[in-house]
């Protein structure tokens, strides 16, 4: 059955990602802009700008130009980036590692520090500690991540120098052998400690930023699960069975609350991965989401359909394994 | 308007051999005077030793205000150097495209001067003087039509092949014949290189040019465009469709400047390492890392931490508070870049256009936007650029002037009229709603148009017809080397129309494009001076093409202890690295 389903998305994902192709090169190119001219510079001659477009193929129809980019993405060539002069798969392979990573810590922080919360919270409803949580959960959702990226910069870097400003690596510390191409796994695959600390370390700000308002969501999403689960007969049983409190809460409550904040957290990661460019342009973090804010600002349209389809399919693939973890985790639930 | 009596002359005479006044000062009042280059330089040498040498002009927030001896050196003169030999420096932007012949924007220019080389370069502060880079003698016949340069013998390029005449030689057909980007710095003066350019002997080279050129030195002081790169590795990466192997050098860098580059991350940084083969003085940094960070407020955190050591993009509101700041230095410095409005010559007579102008905030741009960053200037040649004329008057607010013109051109009393931005841009939006409220006392009605980024330059760079286009656009412009032609030519020429050129609101004046095209075959300084001061009075007065509204004033920040940083009005925004160093504290 789940195989079935992992079929029937894969086959689905082909006509999303298509749409997503044409979509967006539409909206591109509906924008009046000129690629040649952006890279030639306002000061270049006519043809200086000429040869430009016609180097790049620029000058060609446009259902020839989207038809030509597609023929490449068949065979996983996303063609030549316009404002990095390289092929965006180089650029990818650079760049999407980066953001990968963050989005991994992001929601480990998230997922890591929002359960326990939500839990502790549902447990202790309206005690100071349930108070504090709520009050976490309300600034996670409301406070604008680039304010509190900027905020934390200047405490923790500029301040108190605790924490460096960005960077996935200080200026001239050499990268570790690319195993996963993550470096804090590499270093540690590679046994290299105290690499695994200098790239956490520089981990820690924008992952923490990048996963504060997931924090909130998942926290609110356990907490309220929690609740509703906690009032339920069985656990009524469980307890006067004599079962532990945690027992009951971690055994019996918890797995039935986790539900719908699986679903959350399989959106949010979809989220993160595209909703990273402030917290990279900040962090001076080399990922997608910056890379993703430079070939937009230089209209380059290899670079920009190529990264929309990168997410899209991330996110497509998340909601699948979402979908995957919720038939293991509710055997109830049946694929249709 | 300055009046020109004979004690003026003699005063900047006697306090420049007094050494009374500063170069900077003595080049100020020479071009206000109407001097001559020749004569302005005899007064630069007469001037007093004290800023020779390329030390940094004095901060304006450093604390080393007072000291004695100068700032870094002993009671010995020896400098007090410190052990710290890397500098960072913070750019706003990556660079794409590392090809020095080919890039053509501020920043990749800024990074080249690590790297490339000219023949010769800018000396200093002045826009008119040179010092050696590639080139350590060069001379020119007394007409201007031959100009020899003696290179350094023992120059190599980073990829260890030698840079000799012949390399040179190729280079520079390579910069003219690939036709990209900067170009025409060098099509100007030299179409065949290959019979132009000769080479005597090994580190003798000649450019012949076919009539006399009195710019053919400045240009080859730009930063954009002449910059020599390795013969040899051209070859080796030249493919069938690619020639000068653009595409190679595009990404990697082999030139023959003081740094090699050690790690090229265009979007994320740039390190460079001192180039142990380099022909001259080694330069005092072991390493130059040149860091991309696109938000501005994470530039400012990294000065003020220390953490950078050198930034030109600092926001004007950013720096009013890093000026007091002792640990930085904010060195401020008059450019060449003149800032406009453009106003479309197919909707608006020369009266209104007159009239317009007479209706612009100048003082409060300045003060209130600008912040101080910018002075008012009377055409768009900035006072440091052969050509500026001071006898031309600049124009200043008069509502009462303005409307009386307006009436004359036809206009009346809530009659409405567009001023296309960008949107985001709160620099064009708060000098429109100045202008708005300007016009607003006068019974003119100023639209505020804000349009997306790409949909401006696209109606800026485009072929849209004028009606078509508002009435208003902001623009700026500063050349690419001492000339006032390669100033105006792009922007107001009728050649350069739509997308042919920058004039995107189609000005087109048949005297002025006569005085333009003499202007570029110009054969002499005074010939040259003498046509700008006409055109130049035609685009501001005559028949306006824009409200010129202030020549930009820069700031670079650095860090306290940094020495021998020489802003130039033409390589804005850069750094002569090999120039500067660290004070030991």
């Amino acid at each position: 059955m789940v195989l079935h389903l992992i079929i029937r998305r894969l086959f689905f994902l082909v006509f999303v990602l298509l749409g997503l192709s044409l979509i967006t090169f539409t909206l591109s190119h509906v924008v009046p802009s000129d690629p040649a001219r952006m890279i030639a510079g306002p000061r270049a001659s006519p043809e200086a700008v000429e040869k430009i477009r016609k180097d790049y193929g620029l000058d060609r129809p446009l259902h020839e130009q989207y038809i030509r980019y597609m023929a490449g993405v068949i065979r996983l060539d996303f063609g030549e980036s316009l404002s990095s002069r390289r092929p965006v798969n180089q650029d990818l392979k650079r760049y999407l590692p980066a953001t990968v990573e963050l989005t991994l810590y992001a929601m480990l922080f998230a997922v890591v520090a929002g359960i326990p919360l939500g839990v502790l919270s549902a447990v202790k409803r309206n005690s100071l500690l349930d108070g504090i949580t709520r009050t976490i959960s309300v600034l996670g959702l409301s406070i604008p991540s680039f304010w509190l990226a900027l905020m934390l910069q200047f405490v923790l870097f500029a301040q108190l120098g605790l924490l460096p400003d960005g960077q996935r690596l200080p200026i001239g510390v050499k990268e570790p052998p690319t195993i996963t191409t993550l470096y804090t796994v590499d270093a540690l695959l590679s046994g290299q400690f105290g690499l695994f600390l200098t790239a956490l370390k520089h981990l820690a700000m924008p992952a923490f930023v990048l996963g504060f308002g997931s924090l909130a969501i998942v926290t609110r999403m356990v907490r309220s699960g929690m609740l509703e689960v906690l009032g339920q007969d069985y656990i009524r049983t469980a307890r006067a069975k004599g079962l532990e409190q945690k027992t009951v809460v971690i055994r019996h409550a918890l797995k039935n609350a986790l539900l719908p904040a699986v679903t959350v957290i399989g959106l949010q990661i979809g989220l993160l991965l595209g909703g990273a460019v402030l917290v990279e342009i900040i962090f001076s973090w080399p990922g997608i989401g910056r890379y993703a804010f430079t070939a937009i600002q230089n209209f380059d349209y290899n670079a920009v359909i190529s990264v929309t389809l990168i997410i899209g399919f991330a996110y497509v693939t998340v909601n699948l394994l979402v979908d995957i973890a919720y038939v293991l985790l509710d055997p109830r639930i049946r694929v249709t | 308007m300055e009046r020109r009596h004979p004690e003026h002359y003699l005063d900047l005479l006697l306090g420049a051999r007094a050494g009374r006044l500063t170069r900077r000062q003595v080049l100020t009042r020479g071009l206000r005077l109407g001097l001559s280059t020749p004569a302005i330089l005899s007064l630069l040498a007469a001037c007093g030793q004290q800023e020779e040498g390329g030390a940094a002009p004095a901060p304006t927030s450093a604390p080393a205000a007072g000291q004695t001896p100068a700032p870094g050196a002993t009671a010995t003169g020896e400098r007090r150097l410190s052990d710290n030999r890397d500098f960072v420096v913070a750019f706003s932007g990556g660079v794409p495209d590392l090809d020095p012949q080919s890039a053509y924007d501020n920043q990749a220019s800024a990074l080249f001067l690590a790297c490339y080389e000219m023949l010769i370069a800018l000396k200093g502060e002045s826009t008119f003087e040179y010092e050696p880079m590639l080139a350590r003698e060069w001379s020119q016949n007394d007409d201007l039509t031959e100009f020899t340069f003696k290179l350094a013998p023992n120059a190599k390029f980073h990829d260890g092949t030698p840079c000799d005449a012949e390399a040179v030689k190729a280079s520079f057909v390579r910069f003219r014949r690939m036709e990209r980007g900067p170009y025409n710095v060098i099509s100007r003066f030299v179409d065949n290189p290959e019979e132009q350019i000769e080479v005597v002997d090994a580190t003798t080279l000649v450019f012949k040019m076919t009539k006399p050129e009195p710019l053919f030195l400045a240009a080859m002081a730009s930063e954009y465009g002449p910059l020599v790169v390795s013969p040899a590795a051209m070859e080796q990466h030249k493919t069938a469709d690619d020639p000068y192997a653009h595409e190679w050098f595009a990404q990697n860098i082999v030139g023959t400047g003081p740094y090699k580059a050690v790690e090229i991350l265009p979007q994320e940084r740039f390190v460079f390492e001192r180039f142990a083969d380099y022909h001259s003085e080694p330069p005092f940094f072991d390493r130059i890392i040149a860091r991309v960070v696109v938000e501005d407020a994470t530039r400012r955190q990294l000065m003020e931490s220390g953490e950078v050591h050198g930034c030109a993009y600092i926001n004007p509101e950013d720096l009013l508070v890093m000026r007091d700041n002792p640990a930085l230095q904010v060195v401020e410095y008059d450019t060449t870049e003149v800032d406009w409005i453009r106003m479309n010559y197919a909707k608006l007579n020369a009266k209104a256009r007159q009239g317009f102008a007479y209706a612009w905030p100048y003082q409060e741009v300045i003060e209130q936007v600008l912040r101080g960053y910018g002075k008012p200037i009377n055409g768009p040649i900035a006072d440091t650029v052969i050509g500026y004329d001071p006898s031309i008057p600049t124009y200043t607010t008069d509502l009462e002037k303005a409307k009386q013109l307006l009436t004359e051109a036809g206009i009346r009393e809530g009659d409405t009229f567009t001023y296309m931005f960008a949107t985001g841009d709160a620099t064009d939006s708060a000098m429109a709603q100045l202008f708005q409220a300007n016009l607003a006392q006068i019974g003119i009605t100023l639209e505020l148009q804000q349009v997306d980024r790409a949909a401006l330059l696209e109606l800026a760079y485009g072929d849209s017809p004028p009606e078509e286009r508002p009435h208003f656009m902001s623009a700026g412009w500063w050349p690419d080397y001492n000339d006032s032609w390669n100033q105006m030519y792009p922007n107001f020429h009728s050649d350069s129309v739509g997308s042919k050129g920058s004039n995107a609101m189609f000005y087109q004046n048949a005297e002025f494009d006569r005085l333009m095209d003499q202007l570029q075959v110009a054969e002499s300084e005074e010939e040259i001076r003498e046509l700008t001061g006409q055109i130049v009075k035609i685009l501001t007065w005559d028949d306006p093409a824009a409200i010129f509204y202030a020549q930009i004033k820069k700031a670079t920040v650095l860090q306290a202890d940094i020495r021998g940083f020489t802003p130039n009005g033409i390589y804005i925004n850069s750094f002569p690295f090999w120039h500067m160093w660290r004070e030991a504290t």
